[in-house]
């Protein structure tokens, strides 16, 4: 199903935290909408899920307006941050909630609803545990559950806003591949929340980048990883240096070093944006920023190397640059950058 | 050897401060008691059920009792609403209308008892009102059940507020998300999960309705076999200085209090194992 929301803006009080914002699910798709907290994110999800109301704007589900539909019109699956389970109720229960709520014509019988379960535990691969309260399972559990019993009414969207946050980096990391398995399983479209771009980037078919409570940027995560359409969103996606240089001519100047040509960007200062992994060591010549070694900080298999550049005061954090001790001197060029106005 | 051996914990003292507490329970509260359960000993049987049994007595326990019960249950109904309100909304005033719900707690019952006895009298500012509806409440076990509503409230407010906090928004949300409308999220979500501490506000409250006195004879007019709660007709055996008819009336509270609080007891642990 097709999720749209057309020029939506919903204020808090003095704070507005959705400013015109317009953004199509297409069906089927794996969305994830990433940003900073405060961004609208989490706002914008609730506002789809009819949890929230906007002040202007409409929420279109397949070209139908459900704008001031509640949430329970819907027919939408939400899983929350704190999987929201009901405590009282064994993990069957939990399950079977959505289903045993439905009108008296339109609920299935108590069997159907049995073999409903039955299919979800085993979805969710907690068989065993159907009897089990919520407070007995581990949060990686939970949050299954909590996916199982948004699941159970057949939603026609998923939206998750922050699933995993709640859980460590080794749960987190099992379950959202899991998640991937289950969307592409049940080609529900989904659209989800998240603050952790590798989360965003490795599960999402497309991202959607917030910020102050507008889109920054829409699309596939090599896209927006490689070619960021704003300061904003080179700077919050993966690591990117900043250095601050001017145009003239039409070529970008560091420190007086003429870098390349500009792009079309107009003269005057602008600033630059650079993976660790877009520069180089090179010889002296052009391009070539005269560089000092700082300090070395290993993350895990990956090795950072702090550069100062020149006499600028500006430092660059590169990936590992062949035999070079703190101290020491060499050159740097960068292959590849991406350029805004300052 | 041996202290090394004992099982550590941060917490000092777990001797100590189980033996001040027996200490402390034991001469305020169980040495008390069992001096009432002594003194009316010693009055022979026939004498016990004279007072004890007696048709003013009866009708005085029915009205103490059941008139608690009845206050509990609908401090139950407006203890939550007032509890819902305080937690889920924000409005101007707020801190004030918290700070009003303490008020039965902190105010000497004698002058709620004249409050509410001045207002709901039949030239009262409530009173008058009700007066020509022919619904009299000072004065009759009505006034009795205004007067233990009112040094109820608290307690079954100041219960469930902590609980309806923790339950948290969300789990409404999920309820609703899932098509449950608002009646069934109440009925299958947010009751089931409240119920505990609701039988505990109604517990205290009904222990606290069971044992008040001060702003009770005010309101009740004190009619025997009508209006005449049994606090009182204990205070009228000491008045005749027969202590032995007073403790027998008060062997009966006692039993019967703790009868009732028990089973409230027992249901509210029922209700929390399902809570797993």
């Amino acid at each position: 199903m097709t999720v749209s929301v057309h020029h939506i803006t919903k204020r808090f009080g003095a704070f507005t935290a959705l400013d015109d914002v317009s953004l199509d699910a297409r069906p089927g798709e794996f969305l994830a909408l990433l940003g900073p907290s405060g961004s609208g994110k989490t706002t914008l999800l609730r506002v789809m899920a009819g949890l929230e109301f906007p002040d202007a704007g409409a929420v279109l589900f397949d070209h139908v307006d459900v704008t001031n539909a509640r949430a329970a019109e819907r027919r939408v699956g939400f899983v929350f941050q704190h999987y929201a389970l009901f405590r009282h109720m064994t993990v069957a229960e939990n399950i079977a909630f959505g289903l045993k709520v439905k009108k008296p014509v339109e609920r299935p019988s108590p069997e159907a609803i049995a073999a409903r379960v039955r299919d979800l535990l085993g979805l969710i691969q907690l068989e065993h545990l159907g009897g089990r309260y919520p407070s007995q399972l581990s949060g990686g559990q939970r949050q299954r559950v909590a996916l199982a019993r948004a699941l159970a009414v057949g939603p026609r969207v998923l939206l998750l806003d922050e699933p995993f946050g709640a859980l460590d980096a080794k749960v987190r990391k099992d379950l959202r591949r899991w998640l991937r398995q289950i969307h592409d399983e049940t080609g529900v479209t989904s659209v989800f929340v998240t603050h952790d771009q590798e989360e965003a980037l490795e599960l999402a078919d497309r991202v959607v980048v917030m910020n102050h409570g507008r889109i920054e940027q829409v699309g596939e995560p090599a896209e927006i990883y490689d070619h960021p359409a704003s300061a904003f969103v080179a700077d919050f996606i993966g690591e990117a240096n900043r250095l601050e240089v001017t145009v003239r001519h039409g070529r970008v100047f560091f420190a007086g070093v003429d870098l390349g040509p500009a792009d079309g960007h107009g003269d005057g200062p602008a600033i630059l944006y650079a993976r660790p992994h877009d520069f180089v060591i090179t010889d002296v010549g052009a391009g070539a920023i005269p560089a000092v070694r700082r300090s070395h900080r290993r993350l895990g298999a990956r090795h950072r190397i702090l550069l100062s550049l020149g006499d600028s005061g500006a430092t660059v954090e590169v990936e590992t640059l062949g035999p070079l001790d703190d101290g020491d001197v060499c050159h740097l060029a960068i292959q590849r950058w991406d350029l805004f106005p300052a | 050897m041996t202290i090394l051996a004992r099982r550590r914990s941060i917490i000092p003292g777990f001797g100590i401060t189980l033996g001040y507490t027996l200490l402390v329970l034991g001469l305020v509260v169980l040495i008390p008691l069992s001096a009432v359960f002594l003194k009316s000993a010693g009055m022979g049987w026939e004498a016990f059920a004279d007072v004890a049994f007696s048709r003013r007595a009866w009708a005085a326990y029915r009205l103490s009792f059941g008139a608690s019960l009845l206050a509990a249950s609908i401090n139950l109904v407006f203890g939550l609403t007032t509890a819902w309100v305080l937690v889920r909304y924000e409005f101007a005033g707020k801190r004030v209308v918290s700070a009003l719900v303490d008020l039965p707690f902190a105010l000497p019952t004698a002058v709620a008892g004249i409050a509410l006895t001045a207002l709901y009298a039949g030239n009262g500012l409530i009173g008058q009102y009700l007066e020509p509806w022919g619904v009299q409440v000072a004065f009759t076990p009505l006034g009795v059940v205004v007067a233990l509503v009112f040094i109820g409230l608290p307690f079954v407010v100041r219960t469930v507020e902590p609980v309806l906090q923790d339950l948290g928004a969300d789990v409404e949300e999920a309820a609703a998300s899932l098509g449950a409308s608002r009646w069934q999220t109440f009925g299958k979500v947010i009751f089931p999960a409240i119920l505990p501490a609701l039988l505990t506000g109604f517990a205290l409250a009904f222990a606290r309705a069971v044992g008040e006195y001060g702003s009770v004879i005010f309101i009740a007019g004190n009619m025997p076999l009508e209006s005449e709660i049994a606090p009182l007709l204990i205070v009228i055996q000491l008045e005749q200085y027969n202590y032995e008819g007073a403790t027998a009336i008060a062997v009966v509270m006692l039993v019967a209090s703790f009868a009732l609080l028990f089973a409230i007891n027992l249901l509210q642990a029922w209700s929390r194992r399902r809570m797993a």
